[in-house]
């Protein structure tokens, strides 16, 4: 499981099919619990598969919503959690296909993320100098996330930074095992090619 | 092994995906080949800077806000209305508070000794107080809190209070009777929190005719001008906001004449409801927004004006009472950007707060303020410019030095309709 996954794994209390369960049942809480549960992760996928802060927050509302009409068509065939990556991935994609500015190539695809993340804890006693030289590098990595097509960039998203294996992976994107690789790698060569040129700098 | 699908096996070699024998080939494939070296290595760089990615932590606004529209949407008449725990809870606990403060009012309009007071008083608030108690009491709050909201074409959920107390109030005493908010506790739970605490809601004018009218049939029924309520109750839903619900009316005097005491109802009363992971103050802040500033409107605007366009870097812009440094790097959103753009000089900016600071305290004017002010240092006083609450606080600042619970209760003169007692617009 992921190690970013936080909404379930480690943590006390019911399970998320729990909440759901009781949701239907009529307990408004256990659905707000859920969105406690998964605020953060639906947010840190919109974030590095839409590169912009506001629209994170845009799909994260959007997916919640939609989590609220469609609960009821979720029949605990697959975990909570495997579903709702699916339909966050979803929400993304739609959100970047209506939004133009996602779509340009031309453009820098986010100003302000750089920004944005300098106020998160450094775990390294890096000096200035240091600490930019990476603020800069996650900057490229962010806008080199952005650019990949959606359908490498949600494998990448969710092997490399969410942390889930091939097979979850598969599960999630209803995909098949070689064909998780085979993004996989290609979304890998295409980012390593990209930033290439900054680790050559760095040596 | 040739490179070409050593170079496919790498990613699967590096994850752990591969089995034991075809592992062992492709690294001493890797050991032997320079160039696949070379590759996976650089895929050992590109996972770790992907790994090494900093977690995207939602702010309290956003998650305020997501919630808020969740709410609404959870309570909109389309949808199935789940049974409602908290509010359930809230109900039952506001049955209790109600039955308490049944028991109070009775003992302050009787001075405590239980005493008859005049027949038609007695008369009067005899039915008010057991209808109010009897509704409560039977679970009618409770029951109906639980339907589908809102209850607005039949029998009102909650209703409003209306007392005869003929208590001669001082001014002091006013004030602590606006910040009690113990009597709207039954009505957050039974109208605002359904609601989401949305002023603008479609339902809000219906509901705020039925409760109205209820109070108006009360005050009929106690042989009193329903007319001369009315004209109450409008005068303060005209200075506190139109959308506010009435939730009692107590007939008393003050300064020696008769008035109406017109206490509504509104959103922040979901200070009632702490949530201990946030303080009470910021709750307030967001729901109440400017309008639970402490400082006035214009103080405020002369503050950004006086700070913020330093260089011209910055463009002030006001609506809404809101007041945005929109620095060229600035995210409102996240409050990045608080020193505005690249020329913008903090110390000066600091220097020049301090001696504006000194400035108003000079003049002697809002010496609350000011005096609430000079704690603050220049990022956070641009956080209180930008209402960005939850940064505020944590960065250690007490929120209720700038926040108060807004203004609620008037004091209307029975005779001559104007109000004696009570924030107005001109004020």
């Amino acid at each position: 499981m992921s190690k970013r996954d936080e909404g379930e794994e480690g943590r006390r209390g019911p399970s998320d099919e729990e909440l759901v369960r009781a949701y239907l049942d009529g307990d408004q809480r256990a659905f707000e619990e859920l969105v406690s549960r998964y605020q953060p992760v639906v947010m840190n996928m919109a974030y590095r598969m839409l590169g912009n802060r506001s629209d994170a927050a845009d799909v994260c509302q959007e997916v919640f919503l939609l989590l609220l009409r469609k609960l009821r068509s979720f029949r605990g065939e697959a975990k909570f959690s495997t579903w709702l990556y699916r339909v966050s991935m979803n929400a993304c994609h739609d959100h970047a296909r209506r939004s133009r500015r996602h779509l340009s190539l031309s453009e820098s695809p986010n100003e302000e993320m750089p920004e944005m993340e300098q106020r998160l804890p450094d775990d390294h006693s890096d000096s200035p100098e240091r600490s930019m030289e990476r603020e800069e590098v996650r900057g490229k990595v962010q806008e080199a996330i952005t650019r990949l097509p959606p359908k490498f960039k949600e494998v990448l998203y969710l092997h490399d930074i969410g942390g889930f294996d091939y097979k979850e992976v598969a599960q999630i994107l209803g995909i098949s095992l070689g064909t998780v690789k085979s993004r996989l790698n290609r979304a890998r060569n295409r980012l390593a090619g990209e930033l290439r040129e900054y680790w050559e700098q760095g040596t | 092994m040739r490179c070409r699908k050593a170079l496919r096996l790498l990613g699967p070699l590096l994850d752990g995906e591969l089995k034991g024998e075809v592992a062992g080939i492709v690294r001493r494939h890797v050991e032997e080949c320079a160039s696949c070296a070379r590759r996976f290595s650089e895929l050992q760089s590109l996972v770790r800077e992907l790994t090494a990615l900093p977690e995207i932590v939602p702010t309290e606004d956003e998650s305020i806000r997501l919630l808020r529209r969740l709410r609404l949407e959870m309570t909109a008449p389309s949808q199935p209305h789940p049974r409602h725990l908290r509010l359930r809870t809230a109900a039952v606990t506001a049955c209790i508070l109600a039955a308490v403060f049944t028991v109070v009012t009775w003992a302050l309009v009787t001075g405590g000794r239980g005493k008859a007071p005049p027949e038609e008083i007695n008369a009067a608030r005899g039915t008010a107080i057991e209808e109010t108690a009897s509704g409560m009491t039977s679970g009618r709050g409770e029951a109906q809190t639980s339907a589908p909201y809102p209850q607005v074409a039949g029998e009102l959920a909650v209703r409003p209070l209306l007392l005869l107390s003929q208590k001669e109030y001082s001014s002091n005493e006013l004030e602590s009777y606006r910040e009690d908010l113990g009597t709207r506790m039954a009505f957050y739970s039974a109208y605002w929190y359904p609601l989401s605490g949305d002023v603008d809601s479609p339902l809000l004018p219906t509901l705020q005719e039925k409760l109205i009218s209820d109070l108006l049939e009360q005050a009929s029924r106690s042989g009193l001008n329903p007319e001369e309520l009315r004209k109450a109750i409008e005068t303060s839903l005209a200075q506190g906001g139109q959308n506010l619900l009435p939730c009692q009316a107590e007939l008393s005097r003050l300064q020696g004449r008769e008035v109406w005491l017109v206490s509504l109802s509104g959103p922040e009363d979901y200070l009632l409801f702490p949530d201990p992971q946030m303080p009470p103050a910021l709750h307030l802040a967001a729901w109440g927004g400017s309008e639970s500033l402490k400082l006035s409107d214009a103080f405020v605007k002369e503050l950004a004006e006086r700070l913020l366009p330093l260089g011209n870097r910055i463009a002030v812009s006001c609506s809404s009472g809101e007041y945005r440094g929109e620095g060229k790097e600035g995210s409102p959103e996240t409050g990045q950007g608080k020193q505005g753009g690249e020329g913008m000089v903090p110390e000066t900016a600091e220097e020049d707060f301090q001696a504006f600071i000194r400035e108003l305290a000079a003049q002697g004017s809002s010496m609350d303020a000011v005096s609430a002010l000079q704690k603050l240092n220049y990022e956070q006083i641009l956080m209180l410019l930008q209402g960005e609450w939850a940064a505020l606080a944590s960065s250690g600042v007490n929120l209720s030095d700038f926040l108060v619970p807004p203004h609620r209760l008037w004091a209307v003169d029975r005779a001559t309709g104007q109000i004696l007692w009570g924030k107005t617009h001109s004020q």
